[in-house]
């Protein structure tokens, strides 16, 4: 990430041939990624062509005919397009603003715990729903917002009504952010904690002789210490925000709740994978995709002239 | 490569050649019968399915045995690559009872392509689109969306060198139930697995022991009662438990509201489909959901549910949960078939308890057999085989699925193994040995006869002859079926409308989001988010504005261009 | 590294702390204590379920002990010759990918770092491109298990997903944050760029390099969707994938047309020492890596 602000190397203002020269050596690391890159990424990519001509399965994986635009019309005219496509941005965007700051927060109330062994204990707990798969996490969120779950027993026990979460479209969202944050609490740490072992303890020193308490310590060196991680996964968290998780959508919603639970993702699967449309799935993956890449390079804009950080 | 596949088509050409000289010409005859489909029904679906079997003369010249009544043998080792769906409860094997025997008749081993049991369909998808696939692909309940990649073979038009399949057809009337199997080019490209008689089904099960105590008898009950019937019973047990809720069910509620739906003439749950009924005196489809005994259908849930019979929970949770209320005593009847009922008995918590499979109740369509079909899931052949196998090759394979699917022994191995080693006859009745447990027989033995051996595993033992089909059963399960056959009559097939690629797209781009908010509507009414009276309008409008009549009226236009072909 | 903060701040001369800063501290432990609790209940529950009986499960009577406690289920999963060698290949799968993953990612990122190379303004996006686009299924299956010949192959699982480009970028940033001196240092004594990469990036990386080595085998180890669409053999799957036939059989919602034999269950103490299993190992491993992170090795190597 460009911290140091640098002078700008501008592409055509200097020789290429005596830079490359120069610079070989380091050009040479590239060689076997950009190779991985071209077979395993690019490649494949071709096969988006079908998002333009009609496949229907079968050896000729570039589909049969030209259709054009069809496919894209065809979803673009789809209200349940919409519907999703709505559901997907407030679902991520929500999620977003939520799991970021508690995030961030916790790592740094991690980072203030000085006893060292709790710490340790603490931060290895909290990776542990990480490691387990989505299929078990989604039955335990559902065994939790049951009927006879704990939940619903602490509000019957203070006189409520009991509550079907999982069938109610209004429960679906925070369901989904609240879990998403168990899941990914702590996590979501780990990047900011390995920044953090990065901050040079003479600026903690500095601080402290200026009469700086931990609050200001973490406030006026920890964050800006780490602001190159911060503004890396923002970028990135921004533009998977078209993105979302799949596997636990699938997992939790039910017809009843489509509403606000189908996202893209959930209805290309319904529409295209299940039904064998895959041009139809690919136009909107190819739709989704440039969406994407219009957050990730807007925020990394924003970003490199507000913070001087950016990914590129 | 390229040398090989050159050589592999030369030798095709050879080989199409030489069968078209020796033994084509009861095949022509019998596929020029298809140019004048008849106004009589019966003679065009007989000219559709075609059940003439190809004999050749030069049976002698070929390198193996087939036939009716003859064990297929080739006398050179051949291996048949297929796909096969693995089960968690009786994991694959590669020194399985069942493989040898299958090599030691046939001198045919396979080459398996191994997928868990869960994840078969997509990789099946994959592995067809991408023109990888093995050449037997079994265990396809659905071949539609793979028709239109060509890389499966129109099967109808290989029949006719399959005895065994044909003799099934004939002999136990399976030719009305291949029609709703026709693509649009009056094609099929599966080989169902085919009973003789259509099974039981799904259904209720229950505690007898606590329906007794309520005063319920469902033994007398059961013979004509409806879904009102059930729902007074259910009511008197509750008041007798004082529980929560009488039933709680798994599936996410699909099974208990599809078999509920069977009764009411409307679709919903696993039988949604594409939400369509036929009404046989006009000969068109309408869309049964928004009927007015739709309406009936959804009070009549709701009511289950607001009573507190029916758990609202029906729909949202795990099977598991739904399987651990029951087992504990908690709720006192699910959906399931019967299979099921000897692995539940043994969960029971309650050792007293007593499980019992009662006829589903009838509705206002009638005391239907919810089970209305012969046939089973069945068996796709990949092109690739017809391609690298050449004609012969190919035919050659396929008397083999003949004989390994279709023929009576082919069957009795699947399901029973070897004779004198897994099982001994008397007389009429299959005895199996003691030490091998199966289906809740010799529930104690050490072995099982899937697990250990590989026997009576899904992907070969399905389909066959009444006799075949309930002997394996127990006497309970057999007292079921035969209960349904007396109690209930069978419900009509619906027709197919055979719509072609075009038209299956457009007719899928309105129906997906169609049915996705039927299925939503059903479940807020039934659960009482939505209120029947005052909403039942919204609902018809909702459809309404998402196309509802305009895909009535495209399946009825496609279907009346196709009618004759079914013999309509 | 806060470990050591905390040490040299106690170590120190005492700075006398604020009430306010004791109230913090005290909340900050209740806090703590609320995550642990919440986050570690459920495998309190999954172990505790994998050691009860089926009855006792089902009898909804375990909540954190267990129950009528047994360990014939263990027994029964681990007398299994097929379960270790699941285990034998998720640990070569593991170990094999994510040595070749931190290798690729690495050789990626650090010259992605580095501004002063020009060409990076193509290299750069060339690689981001790729996290929003990607090929489908099927021609991604044609090119791996039919153009380069990797169908039923430990490859087909490792290769195609070596390099994230999530990962990739997160290296790229923490590189670029390393200081320039020792590496400028380094040059002006002669030594190349693989030398500098090695003798010095390398050791400088460990904390970065510790984060990727657990995102990377936490990918591979849970990694079912690559070893289901290429392997065709089962004595080739991990245990991923095992656990997943078998949690899938189990709480997944039965479906229609399941034939008779399909309906029985896997129980569901089978199922959570099955989780409980495999779990495990990465759970142990990870205290070992985390060690890293802790050393605060960055500071030493630039103060010294």
């Amino acid at each position: 990430m460009a911290r140091q602000k640098q002078p700008k190397n501008e592409l055509g203002k200097i020789n290429l041939g005596r830079h490359l020269k120069k610079e070989w050596m380091m050009y040479s690391f590239l060689v076997i990624p950009i190779v991985y890159y071209v077979i395993f990424k690019y490649i494949p990519m071709f096969g988006n062509i079908i998002a333009f001509r009609k496949y229907s399965g079968g050896v000729n994986i570039f589909g049969e005919k030209w259709v054009g635009f069809r496919y894209f019309r065809q979803f673009l005219r789809d209200p349940s397009f919409w519907r999703a496509f709505r559901n997907t941005l407030s679902l991520s965007v929500t999620y977003l603003l939520f799991r970021f700051p508690i995030t961030l927060t916790f790592a740094l109330l991690l980072n203030e715990i000085r006893r060292a062994k709790w710490k340790k204990f603490v931060q290895t707990v909290s990776y542990l729903p990480h490691f387990i798969s989505m299929v078990i996490i989604a039955g335990m969120i559902k065994e939790v917002v049951s009927l006879n779950g704990p939940i619903n027993a602490m509000i019957s026990a203070m006189g409520g009504e009991k509550i079907s979460f999982i069938q109610e479209a209004s429960w679906f969202p925070p369901i989904y952010i609240i879990s998403g944050i168990w899941q990914g609490l702590g996590w979501g740490t780990i990047l900011y904690l390995a920044a953090m072992t990065g901050i040079n303890t003479e600026l903690y020193e500095a601080a402290k002789v200026d009469g700086a308490n931990r609050f200001q310590q973490a406030i006026h060196v920890t964050i800006p210490g780490i602001m190159p991680t911060i503004v890396t996964l923002l970028i990135l968290d921004i533009g998977g925000i078209m993105g979302s998780n799949f596997e636990k959508i699938i997992l939790l919603y039910l017809p009843s709740t489509y509403e606000t639970a189908d996202v893209i993702s959930t209805l290309v699967y319904r529409m295209g994978i299940s039904g064998g449309n895959f041009s139809y799935a690919t136009a909107v993956g190819l739709f989704e995709g440039v969406i994407g890449l219009i957050l990730v390079t807007t925020a990394n804009l924003v970003s490199r002239k507000l913070t001087e950080a950016s990914l590129w | 490569m390229k040398v090989k596949k050159m050589l592999s088509l030369i030798l095709t050409g050879a080989m199409v050649l030489s069968m078209t000289a020796c033994g084509g010409d009861s095949g022509e005859t019998a596929s020029n019968n298809t140019e004048d489909t008849n106004k009589e029904a019966a003679t065009s679906v007989g000219d559709l399915i075609d059940s003439e079997v190809v004999t050749e003369d030069n049976a002698d010249e070929l390198d193996y045995t087939y036939g009716e009544g003859v064990t297929f043998h080739s006398n050179e080792p051949v291996t048949y690559s297929m796909m096969y769906s693995d089960h968690e409860n009786y994991p694959y094997q590669a020194d399985w009872l069942l493989w040898s025997a299958i090599e030691e008749k046939t001198n045919v081993t396979f080459d398996l392509t191994l997928i868990a049991r869960t994840d078969y369909e997509d990789k099946k998808s994959v592995l067809i689109n991408s023109g990888d696939s093995p050449y037997i692909i079994p265990k396809t309940y659905e071949e539609g969306k793979y028709v239109n990649g060509g890389q499966v073979v129109a099967v109808s038009d290989w029949v006719k060198y399959m005895p065994n399949y044909q003799k099934c057809v004939k002999d136990w009337g399976i030719d009305e139930y291949l029609k709703t199997q026709l693509q649009s080019d009056g094609k099929y490209y599966k080989l169902p697995g085919m009973w003789e008689a259509a099974g039981g089904g799904y259904s209720f099960m229950i505690r007898k022991d606590i329906f007794d105590a309520a005063g319920v008898d469902v033994t007398e009950l059961e013979k004509t009662w409806t879904y009102e019937d059930f729902y007074e019973a259910c009511k008197k047990v509750k008041e007798f438990t004082g529980c929560d809720y009488v039933i709680s069910d798994a599936s996410k509620g699909d099974c208990l509201i599809n078999i509920c739906a069977a009764e009411y003439g409307v679709n919903a749950g696993w039988g949604m489909g594409g939400g369509l009924q036929f009404d046989f005196d006009n000969l068109e489809f309408y869309y049964a959901d928004t009927q007015d005994v739709m309406k009936e259908y959804l009070t009549f849930l709701n009511k289950m549910v607001k009573d507190g019979v029916l758990d609202p929970e029906s729909f949202s949770q795990e099977d598991d949960t739904a399987r651990a209320k029951f087992f504990n005593g908690e709720t006192y009847a699910m959906t399931g078939n019967y299979q099921n009922l000897a692995d539940y008995t043994s969960k029971m918590t309650d050792p007293e308890a007593e499980l019992y499979m009662v006829v589903a109740p009838g509705g206002p369509a009638g005391l239907l057999q919810i089970e209305n079909s012969k046939l089973e899931n069945g068996i796709m052949i990949a092109q690739k085989a017809l391609d690298e196998l050449g004609e012969e090759g190919f035919i050659k394979m396929l008397r083999f699925v003949d004989w390994l699917w279709y023929s009576p022994e082919g069957q009795m191995l699947s399901l029973w193994g070897v004779e004198g080693e897994t099982y001994t006859m008397d007389g009429e009745n299959v005895i199996l040995n003691s030490d091998i447990s199966f289906n809740g027989m010799n529930p104690d033995a050490e072995k099982k006869l899937n697990v250990d051996y590989g026997f009576g595993g899904g992907m070969f033992a399905y389909g066959g002859s009444s006799w075949l089909r309930t002997s394996k059963m127990t006497e309970g399960e057999r007292s079921f079926n035969n209960r349904i056959y007396e109690y209930r009559v069978d419900r009509p097939l619906i027709p197919p409308y055979m719509a072609n690629e075009e038209e299956s797209e457009e007719l899928n781009l309105i129906s997906t989001p169609l049915i996705d908010a039927t299925k939503a509507w059903i479940q807020k009414f039934i659960t009482g988010q939505a209120d029947i009276e005052t909403q039942w309008e919204d609902y018809k409008a909702e459809l309404e504005s998402l196309g509802v009549n305009t895909y009535v009226t495209q399946v009825n236009e496609i279907f009346q261009k196709n009618k004759s072909k079914l013999g309509y | 590294m806060a470990g050591k903060n905390a040490d040299l701040a106690m170590s120190g001369p005492k700075v006398k702390e604020s009430t306010g800063y004791k109230i913090f501290v005290v909340i900050n432990t209740i806090i703590m204590i609320a995550i642990v609790f919440f986050t570690l209940y459920p495998f309190v529950y999954l172990v505790a379920q994998s050691f009860s009986s089926e009855r006792a499960i089902y009898a909804g009577e375990v909540s954190f002990f267990p129950v009528e406690f047994t360990t014939q289920t263990y027994n029964v999963i681990l007398s299994k010759p097929d379960f270790f060698l699941y285990y034998k290949n998720t640990i070569v799968y593991s170990v094999v990918g994510t040595l070749i993953s931190l290798f690729g990612s690495a050789i990626l990122a650090y010259p992605l770092s580095k501004n002063r190379l020009v060409l990076n303004k193509f290299f750069t996006p060339f690689v981001v491109f790729t996290m929003f686009f990607a090929g489908g299924m099927i021609p991604n299956y044609v090119l791996i298990a039919q153009a380069l010949h990797m169908r039923d192959t430990m490859w087909a699982i490792i290769i195609p997903g070596a390099i994230s480009t999530y990962n990739v970028l997160i290296m790229k940033s923490f590189f670029a944050g390393l200081p320039n001196e020792l590496e400028e240092a380094a040059s002006i004594d002669g030594m190349n760029a693989y030398g500098i990469f090695v003798k010095i990036i390398i050791p400088l990386s460990k904390p970065i390099l510790a984060s990727m080595f657990l995102f990377y085998i936490v990918g591979i180890w849970n990694n079912w969707f690559g070893p289901f669409l290429y392997l065709d053999t089962k004595d080739k799957w991990p245990v991923a994938l095992y656990l997943r036939q078998i949690i899938m059989g189990a709480t997944g919602t039965q479906e229609i047309g399941a034939g008779s034999d399909e309906a029985s269950q896997i129980a569901a103490n089978v199922r959570s020492c099955c989780m409980v299993l495999t779990a495990a190992p990465i759970i142990c491993v990870y205290p070992f890596v985390q060690k890293y992170f802790v050393q605060g090795m960055m500071i030493g190597s630039v103060k010294g």
